[in-house]
């Protein structure tokens, strides 16, 4: 008889543990990193324009060097952004920059190519993040008939990082 | 005779019991949450859960009994914060998923690793320049 009660507790106990354990869930957290470099926006402004000066009819094509630094002819740009941080200067293709006179037509147009920058391809913004980027092209030579006047045009600039 | 046999039952299923018990469970980060260069204004941008580490989405590692199937239970949001003398700043990460989804199994080894991706919320046009840092919680469960 009292063998008999033994095992009926013993399967009672039993049966209870298993149930407990059927029962306990387990968690375990942890805490992950994450992470942004945010950096500042990269600008760039005109401060003055590839200028070819004056010319008569029938003058050779025109090359204006982007040079080192500001002067009368070449185009000037202030570049601004996160300091110390290298971008990249895209500069307009051949064919792209025409400059016109008047309506733009017959001998009232004027081909601009072969920009080059300083510094070319590559710049590096310094530790303020400003640099300032100097252009220059050619101008194509003039025909014995072309029309006298202001020649203008716009061509654009990017800069990315 | 039938008392003995009733105490080595009784061993038997407590032994069971406590292999069922055993094996605490443990999440480990391997790897950070790494959003790419940003620029102010720059839009959202999201990070997959992938399906292995690939240097963007966090890594974890789950370890505890073999064969066992888990929960991952994954944050609603959570901001990585700049702070630099005067300055400050914050951005939202929300749309945390991770892979396997929500369930995923131990192998017979009892490890399993698993991968989250969120999305960063745009950056403002004011957007403060710096390191963001920021922290989320992830929770395993069994």
């Amino acid at each position: 008889m009292i063998k008999h009660l033994n095992l009926k507790s013993a399967l009672a106990v039993s049966a209870a543990v298993s149930l407990v354990a059927a029962n306990i869930s387990f968690a375990a957290s942890t805490t992950g990193n994450a992470l942004q470099q945010v950096i500042a926006a990269i600008a760039i402004t005109n401060t003055s324009d590839l200028d070819f000066g004056s010319a008569p009819q029938g003058d050779a094509q025109k090359l204006v060097a982007p040079g080192s630094a500001e002067n009368a002819e070449n185009g000037s740009f202030a570049v601004t952004g996160q300091a110390n941080t290298a971008y990249t200067i895209t500069l307009p293709a051949d064919g792209t920059v025409v400059m016109t006179t008047a309506g733009g037509g017959a001998n009232q147009t004027i081909a601009v190519n072969s920009f080059t920058s300083f510094p070319s391809g590559t710049g590096l913004l310094n530790a303020t993040g400003n640099q300032s980027l100097f252009v220059g092209a050619t101008r194509a030579a003039l025909g014995s008939s072309q029309a006298p006047g202001s020649y203008t045009a716009t061509y654009t600039v990017t800069v990315v990082y | 005779m039938q008392y003995i046999f009733a105490g080595a039952m009784l061993l038997l299923y407590l032994s069971v019991s406590l292999k069922c018990l055993a094996g605490p469970l443990k999440v480990t980060a391997l790897s950070d949450l790494s959003f790419p260069l940003g620029v102010p204004g720059d839009p959202a941008y999201v990070i997959s859960a992938g399906t292995s580490d690939n240097g963007s989405n966090a890594s974890f590692r789950v370890s505890g009994n073999a064969n066992q199937a888990y929960s991952i239970v994954l944050p609603a949001t959570a901001t990585m914060d700049f702070k630099k003398g005067s300055k400050s700043d914050s951005i939202l990460i929300y749309s945390f998923v991770s892979y396997p989804a929500i369930n995923g199994v131990l192998n017979n080894l009892g490890q399993a690793d698993f991968f989250v991706g969120a999305t960063r919320d745009a950056l403002r046009t004011n957007q403060t320049a710096g390191s963001y840092s920021g922290h989320f919680s992830v929770t395993v469960v069994y």
